[in-house]
């Protein structure tokens, strides 16, 4: 349904052209969930945003690419037309409920805007409509809290109106750009939960960009991991967190204190940080942070390519000689196979 | 309810067994409103807490935001007068001490602050900042090369470059800044450091490192954390023993193997249950128990149990009654629970209709 090929988008800035995204190709079945794992800065939420149409030209610019969202390339359809398919078609969930909801309108008359925008509905009916979205994301006396202000809200009351407001035109393909971030994990576990109820209702797609490799496992079918703007790992989720073939996700994975383990073996940093994405290192992009970087990957930059069936990585290492280093490491931090 | 003495006492320093102590420490805000700003409320961000911190340990404080964690770090380093209670550093009540005996204090107890951009002053080169602290307690010569050296030592201690004492904080990335800010918390060698969310500000590559750093740091100086964080699962790798908040109290404190696999109060069974963990197959399998509503307000705190309005197993009796902090099974586990989670039990249903060694 929806179908990213080798998506370029770069910023040109007085320092030089900031390649944020550089190169994305994936698909999207509808009813599917993708999650879209990153540190800040890999691209994650450039590349929605380069979905949505909504980063400022100029200075974005996208010299390559395409994105097909049923046979349309979004990325050459009109203003007027892009109008019509956001917020109708693709709809998405920023992460900071306080901040992208407008705070001198009532909840209620801006999740009506959204419906009266893309759907012929009079005021009534719309207004109707409003009430049955704000009650589908679960909020209590959904006819008095409409007529109230953000403010009123608390934080996971704000993100559950963001996702009313998402949803409320039906949308095939949902963007959720970290929505549970500035949440507590009891309001987080609320968010998640609904989200895929709603999810098993309507059939949506979503796009889960999150750096909480946690929700990821708890909700995604198949899983892009982004580095510098790069996909360097694109697999099922499974397959990611069981037998990630990229140093970079499996550093990660080592990287992370976990719950469900005894919890006395050393973290693994991934030393350094990560490279300007201006100046990006030679070879690999994460060839200067690699536990496992050998000569040859400071020199040669490794495509993204299918390592075993349905699973690609962007390492130029053999999957023999990644599970070699993997075990090399493990028996050095004393992690128990 | 304070916390008895067990085992043998371990010491590093004078006498006794803990470093910190707290007792029925509050701290309740004024709500003013109207002309005359009169007080119409308080706000009870602490809530009688006792809290006692073992020398050479450290003692984990997680709950979610506005819980009163941030708080009690600002009551301990004195930087709030408490409403009502006592703070025990090292045997004594430091609630009394004057400007010039607290400096003394100050100098023992330092603090890591959360945010990185924020905690260091832009306009400072990061000599300056590090070496601050040496100035205000008057160690090493002002003169002489004995501070810069101190700080360059610092600097190495922690990781980074000592060449790069005169650069300003903004040349710096996210979790250099925070190795920063852990240079400037050690410069004093201070007995006890209060980590306030340390790493939540940090990617999770990054984060490693700089928990990496507070631990070699720790066996290498002998230092006590309180570390404070609303991340389970960091914690959970870093602490002794773990104490759980929910609106300005202390419901649970317990060994970090026991409150993690046997946890006994129902907020923190559903806080644990409620963190997705990175492992596919353990999700599909995991029943969670998702909490309904959101975090009362602690202007206006439920009567009985503070926790019973989210409480899966909830009873009448919670709803009159306050639980006290008492003993479960493990003399050093404790939590404040009339129905707490035996293990093999579902947090839904309550076990017995006896409350749980009520008065």
């Amino acid at each position: 349904m929806l179908e990213v090929n080798n998506l370029k988008t770069h910023f040109k800035t007085r320092d030089g052209v900031v390649k944020a995204v550089d190169g994305v190709s994936f698909t999207l079945e509808a009813g599917e969930t993708m999650g879209i794992v990153g540190e800040s800065g890999s691209g994650k939420s450039v590349t929605a945003l380069s979905i949505m149409q909504l980063n400022p030209k100029p200075p974005a610019e996208y010299p390559e690419g395409e994105i097909l969202f049923e046979d349309q390339n979004l990325l050459e359809t009109s203003d007027r037309r892009m109008q019509e398919i956001r917020g109708n078609d693709i709809a998405m969930i920023f992460q900071d409920p306080m901040t992208s909801l407008n705070p001198v309108f009532t909840v209620g008359n801006q999740i009506r805007e959204a419906i009266r925008i893309h759907q012929n509905l009079s005021k009534g009916d719309a207004q109707e409509k409003t009430v049955q979205v704000l009650r589908d994301v679960g909020i209590a006396n959904p006819e008095r809290r409409a007529k109230e202000y953000p403010h009123q809200f608390s934080g996971g009351m704000r993100q559950r109106a963001m996702i009313a407001m998402g949803l409320s035109c039906n949308p095939k393909v949902l963007i959720a750009d970290e929505p549970t971030t500035a949440l507590d994990v009891t309001i987080q576990a609320q968010i998640l939960e609904l989200m895929v109820d709603l999810q098993e209702k309507y059939g949506t797609a979503i796009i889960m960009i999150t750096h909480d490799l946690g929700v990821v496992s708890q909700l995604a079918d198949k899983v892009m991991v982004m580095y510098a703007g790069r996909a360097v790992e694109q697999a099922t989720t499974d397959e990611v967190f069981y037998d990630p073939l990229m140093p970079y996700s499996w550093s990660l994975l080592r990287s992370l204190p976990r719950l469900d383990t005894a919890g006395e073996v050393r973290l693994l940093p991934i030393e350094g940080t990560p490279p300007s994405l201006i100046f990006l290192p030679e070879g690999c992009n994460f060839s200067p942070r690699c536990p496992f970087a050998k000569d040859e990957c400071h020199e040669t930059d490794p495509a993204l390519e299918e390592k075993k069936p349905a699973h690609s990585a962007a390492c130029i290492l053999s999957v023999e000689e990644i599970e070699k280093n993997k075990r090399r490491v493990d028996e050095e931090l004393g992690v128990q196979a | 309810m304070s916390e008895n003495p067990a085992g043998s006492p371990e010491t590093n320093g004078r006498s006794g067994e803990y470093l910190l102590e707290t007792r029925n420490l509050k701290m309740h805000f004024p709500i003013k409103a109207g002309m005359l700003q009169r007080t119409v409320g308080h706000v009870k961000a602490v809530d009688g807490v006792d809290l006692s911190v073992r020398r050479g340990e450290t003692l984990g404080l997680v709950g979610e935001s506005g819980c009163g964690k941030s708080t009690l770090a600002r009551l301990i380093l004195r930087l709030l007068e408490p409403t009502e209670g006592e703070v025990i550093f090292d045997g004594e009540d430091i609630l009394g001490y004057d400007r010039k005996r607290m400096l003394g204090v100050r100098r023992n107890i330092q603090i890591v602050f959360q945010d990185p951009y924020a905690s260091l002053n832009p306009r400072m080169t990061v000599g300056n900042i590090v070496a601050e602290p040496l100035k205000t307690h008057d160690v090493g010569d002002g003169s002489g090369g004995g501070r810069k050296k101190r700080v360059q030592e610092l600097l190495e201690v922690v990781g980074l470059n000592p060449e790069h004492y005169n650069r300003y904080p903004h040349e710096f990335s996210g979790g250099q800044r925070q190795r920063i800010g852990v240079a400037r918390a050690i410069a004093l060698n201070p007995r006890l450091i209060i980590c306030d969310e340390p790493v939540s500000a940090l990617d999770v590559s990054i984060q490693a490192q700089v928990i990496n750093l507070l631990q070699d740091l720790q066996k290498e100086f002998d230092l006590t954390y309180v570390f404070i964080a609303h991340d389970l699962s960091v914690v959970k790798h870093i602490s002794d023993r773990v104490a759980v908040m929910y609106l300005g109290k202390i419901v649970e404190i317990g060994d970090r193997a026991a409150l993690y696999s046997e946890p006994r109060h129902p907020y923190t069974a559903s806080l644990l249950s409620a963190i997705p963990v990175p492992d596919p197959q353990k999700e599909r399998e995991r029943q969670r128990v998702v909490l309904s509503g959101d975090v009362p307000s602690p202007a206006n705190p439920p009567e009985g149990c503070s926790f019973h309005t989210r409480c899966p197993r909830a009873q009448d009796y919670c709803t009159d009654h306050e639980p006290g902090l008492e003993g479960q099974e493990k003399e050093d586990h404790k939590a404040a629970c009339f129905f707490p989670v035996l293990e093999e039990q579902s947090i839904e249903e309550p076990a017995t209709n006896e409350p749980y060694k009520a008065d």
